[in-house]
Protein backbone atom coordinates (compact mmCIF):
# COMPACT_ATOMS: atom_id res chain seq x y z
CA UNK A 1 0.00 0.00 0.00
CA UNK A 2 1.33 3.34 -1.33
CA UNK A 3 0.69 5.33 2.29
CA UNK A 4 3.00 8.44 3.53
CA UNK A 5 1.99 10.18 6.31
CA UNK A 6 3.91 13.18 7.63
CA UNK A 7 3.25 15.89 10.57
CA UNK A 8 6.16 18.25 10.27
CA UNK A 9 7.05 21.32 11.95
CA UNK A 10 5.76 24.53 10.53
CA UNK A 11 4.75 25.02 6.79
CA UNK A 12 4.10 22.26 4.80
CA UNK A 13 7.11 22.50 2.54
CA UNK A 14 6.74 22.37 -1.50
CA UNK A 15 5.21 19.57 -3.53
CA UNK A 16 7.88 17.22 -5.09
CA UNK A 17 7.12 14.91 -7.72
CA UNK A 18 4.96 11.67 -6.93
CA UNK A 19 5.30 8.64 -9.14
CA UNK A 20 2.56 6.03 -8.60
CA UNK A 21 2.50 3.39 -11.29
CA UNK A 22 -0.83 2.82 -12.96
CA UNK A 23 -2.32 5.75 -11.43
CA UNK A 24 -4.24 7.90 -14.51
CA UNK A 25 -5.50 10.47 -11.30
CA UNK A 26 -3.14 11.79 -8.95
CA UNK A 27 -5.13 14.78 -7.42
CA UNK A 28 -3.70 17.09 -4.88
CA UNK A 29 -5.41 19.66 -1.76
CA UNK A 30 -3.28 22.25 -0.33
CA UNK A 31 -4.97 23.57 2.67
CA UNK A 32 -3.40 27.40 3.15
CA UNK A 33 -3.47 29.51 5.74
CA UNK A 34 -6.35 32.45 4.98
CA UNK A 35 -5.30 36.20 6.10
CA UNK A 36 -8.21 36.52 8.16
CA UNK A 37 -10.62 34.42 11.03
CA UNK A 38 -13.93 35.14 11.98
CA UNK A 39 -13.35 38.57 10.06
CA UNK A 40 -10.31 39.59 11.55
CA UNK A 41 -6.88 39.91 10.65
CA UNK A 42 -4.55 37.64 11.69
CA UNK A 43 -0.94 37.06 11.77
CA UNK A 44 -0.83 32.78 11.09
CA UNK A 45 -2.15 29.90 12.99
CA UNK A 46 -0.46 27.73 15.43
CA UNK A 47 -1.45 24.50 14.92
CA UNK A 48 -1.44 21.92 18.09
CA UNK A 49 -1.58 18.14 17.81
CA UNK A 50 -1.93 14.83 20.08
CA UNK A 51 0.42 13.39 18.02
CA UNK A 52 0.60 10.13 17.92
CA UNK A 53 -2.89 9.36 17.51
CA UNK A 54 -3.55 12.14 15.04
CA UNK A 55 -0.99 10.06 13.22
CA UNK A 56 -2.72 6.83 13.98
CA UNK A 57 -6.49 8.45 13.50
CA UNK A 58 -5.03 9.76 9.93
CA UNK A 59 -4.07 5.96 8.84
CA UNK A 60 -7.27 4.80 10.09
CA UNK A 61 -8.98 6.90 7.58
CA UNK A 62 -6.25 6.71 5.00
CA UNK A 63 -5.95 2.55 5.16
CA UNK A 64 -10.26 2.72 5.08
CA UNK A 65 -10.48 5.19 1.91
CA UNK A 66 -7.88 3.48 -0.26
CA UNK A 67 -9.94 0.36 0.49
CA UNK A 68 -13.63 0.91 0.13
CA UNK A 69 -12.19 3.07 -3.13
CA UNK A 70 -9.65 1.04 -4.28
CA UNK A 71 -7.39 3.98 -4.34
CA UNK A 72 -3.56 3.34 -5.41
CA UNK A 73 -2.12 5.30 -2.40
CA UNK A 74 -2.72 8.36 -0.30
CA UNK A 75 0.19 11.31 0.93
CA UNK A 76 -0.69 13.57 3.72
CA UNK A 77 1.15 15.76 5.16
CA UNK A 78 -0.05 18.50 8.23
CA UNK A 79 1.64 21.16 10.22
CA UNK A 80 2.22 21.35 14.30
CA UNK A 81 3.61 24.29 15.79
CA UNK A 82 3.63 27.81 14.05
CA UNK A 83 2.41 28.78 9.75
CA UNK A 84 2.34 32.31 8.56
CA UNK A 85 -0.65 33.44 6.80
CA UNK A 86 -0.27 32.31 3.34
CA UNK A 87 1.82 29.28 3.60
CA UNK A 88 0.51 25.59 3.17
CA UNK A 89 -0.56 23.66 6.70
CA UNK A 90 -2.58 20.60 4.92
CA UNK A 91 -1.41 18.70 1.88
CA UNK A 92 -3.73 15.53 0.83
CA UNK A 93 -2.60 13.73 -2.34
CA UNK A 94 -4.77 10.77 -3.71
CA UNK A 95 -3.24 8.57 -6.26
CA UNK A 96 -6.40 6.38 -7.92
CA UNK A 97 -6.42 4.72 -11.36
CA UNK A 98 -9.55 7.42 -12.09
CA UNK A 99 -10.18 10.46 -11.69
CA UNK A 100 -13.97 9.91 -10.00
CA UNK A 101 -12.72 7.49 -7.03
CA UNK A 102 -10.16 10.15 -5.95
CA UNK A 103 -12.54 12.32 -5.81
CA UNK A 104 -14.74 11.03 -3.81
CA UNK A 105 -12.07 10.02 -1.53
CA UNK A 106 -10.82 13.68 -1.21
CA UNK A 107 -14.01 15.20 -0.30
CA UNK A 108 -14.42 12.46 2.22
CA UNK A 109 -10.83 12.37 3.78
CA UNK A 110 -11.06 15.94 4.62
CA UNK A 111 -14.32 15.78 6.82
CA UNK A 112 -13.14 13.05 8.67
CA UNK A 113 -10.21 14.65 9.30
CA UNK A 114 -11.63 17.70 10.43
CA UNK A 115 -14.37 15.19 13.14
CA UNK A 116 -11.24 12.94 14.14
CA UNK A 117 -8.13 13.84 13.69
CA UNK A 118 -7.19 15.80 17.22
CA UNK A 119 -5.95 18.63 15.69
CA UNK A 120 -6.66 22.47 16.70
CA UNK A 121 -5.21 25.78 16.15
CA UNK A 122 -4.97 28.96 17.62
CA UNK A 123 -4.77 32.33 15.71
CA UNK A 124 -2.91 34.97 16.43
CA UNK B 1 -5.76 5.92 42.26
CA UNK B 2 -4.34 9.17 40.26
CA UNK B 3 -5.28 8.92 36.74
CA UNK B 4 -3.87 11.37 34.16
CA UNK B 5 -6.01 13.58 31.58
CA UNK B 6 -4.53 14.89 28.68
CA UNK B 7 -5.84 18.08 27.42
CA UNK B 8 -5.22 20.09 24.28
CA UNK B 9 -6.43 23.22 22.30
CA UNK B 10 -8.94 25.34 24.23
CA UNK B 11 -9.22 22.58 26.86
CA UNK B 12 -5.42 23.40 27.98
CA UNK B 13 -5.98 26.88 27.38
CA UNK B 14 -8.74 26.87 29.57
CA UNK B 15 -7.02 24.87 32.82
CA UNK B 16 -3.46 26.18 31.68
CA UNK B 17 -2.71 22.41 32.24
CA UNK B 18 -1.55 20.07 29.48
CA UNK B 19 -2.61 17.07 31.93
CA UNK B 20 -4.95 17.00 34.21
CA UNK B 21 -4.27 14.65 37.50
CA UNK B 22 -7.80 13.13 38.52
CA UNK B 23 -8.53 10.78 41.65
CA UNK B 24 -10.61 7.80 41.41
CA UNK B 25 -11.51 5.46 43.99
CA UNK B 26 -11.43 2.14 42.08
CA UNK B 27 -10.49 0.98 38.48
CA UNK B 28 -11.47 -0.39 36.26
CA UNK B 29 -14.64 2.48 35.26
CA UNK B 30 -16.43 3.25 32.54
CA UNK B 31 -15.70 6.62 30.20
CA UNK B 32 -19.10 8.00 31.30
CA UNK B 33 -18.10 7.85 34.88
CA UNK B 34 -14.67 9.05 34.05
CA UNK B 35 -16.84 12.23 32.30
CA UNK B 36 -18.68 12.60 35.26
CA UNK B 37 -15.51 12.51 37.55
CA UNK B 38 -13.30 15.22 35.10
CA UNK B 39 -16.24 17.59 35.55
CA UNK B 40 -16.07 17.69 39.25
CA UNK B 41 -12.60 17.85 39.12
CA UNK B 42 -12.34 20.90 37.02
CA UNK B 43 -15.68 22.74 36.43
CA UNK B 44 -14.36 24.40 33.67
CA UNK B 45 -14.35 21.66 31.71
CA UNK B 46 -17.84 21.03 32.06
CA UNK B 47 -19.11 22.79 28.88
CA UNK B 48 -16.70 20.95 26.79
CA UNK B 49 -17.22 17.74 28.00
CA UNK B 50 -21.11 18.02 27.17
CA UNK B 51 -19.47 17.30 23.84
CA UNK B 52 -15.91 16.02 24.07
CA UNK B 53 -14.83 12.52 23.18
CA UNK B 54 -12.80 10.47 25.35
CA UNK B 55 -9.61 8.85 23.84
CA UNK B 56 -7.83 5.79 25.47
CA UNK B 57 -4.46 4.61 24.28
CA UNK B 58 -5.13 6.73 21.35
CA UNK B 59 -8.58 5.95 20.22
CA UNK B 60 -11.68 7.27 20.39
CA UNK B 61 -13.64 4.88 22.64
CA UNK B 62 -17.67 4.67 23.89
CA UNK B 63 -19.36 5.42 26.88
CA UNK B 64 -19.36 1.74 28.32
CA UNK B 65 -15.65 1.43 27.69
CA UNK B 66 -13.53 0.40 30.67
CA UNK B 67 -10.25 2.20 31.91
CA UNK B 68 -7.76 0.17 32.92
CA UNK B 69 -4.43 1.35 35.08
CA UNK B 70 -1.79 2.56 32.91
CA UNK B 71 -4.54 3.42 29.80
CA UNK B 72 -3.42 6.82 27.86
CA UNK B 73 -6.31 8.95 28.27
CA UNK B 74 -6.96 12.29 26.59
CA UNK B 75 -10.23 14.71 26.21
CA UNK B 76 -10.80 15.42 22.38
CA UNK B 77 -13.25 18.38 21.51
CA UNK B 78 -13.33 20.90 18.98
CA UNK B 79 -10.64 19.76 16.74
CA UNK B 80 -10.27 21.88 13.59
CA UNK B 81 -6.81 20.03 11.29
CA UNK B 82 -6.30 21.15 8.20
Amino acid sequence: MNLQIRIVDGPVPPMDLWDVPGAGAIISFAGNVRPTEHDQPIHGLEYEAYQPMAQRQIEIIARELIESHKLLGMRIEHSVGWVPVGQCSFRLEIAGRHRAEALSAMAEFIDRLKRDVPIWKNSK
Amino acid sequence: MRLSIKLFGPDRRAVGLGELPVEVRRLPITCAELRKRIAEVEPRLAKSLGHARIAVNCDFAAEDALIQPGDELAIIANVCGG
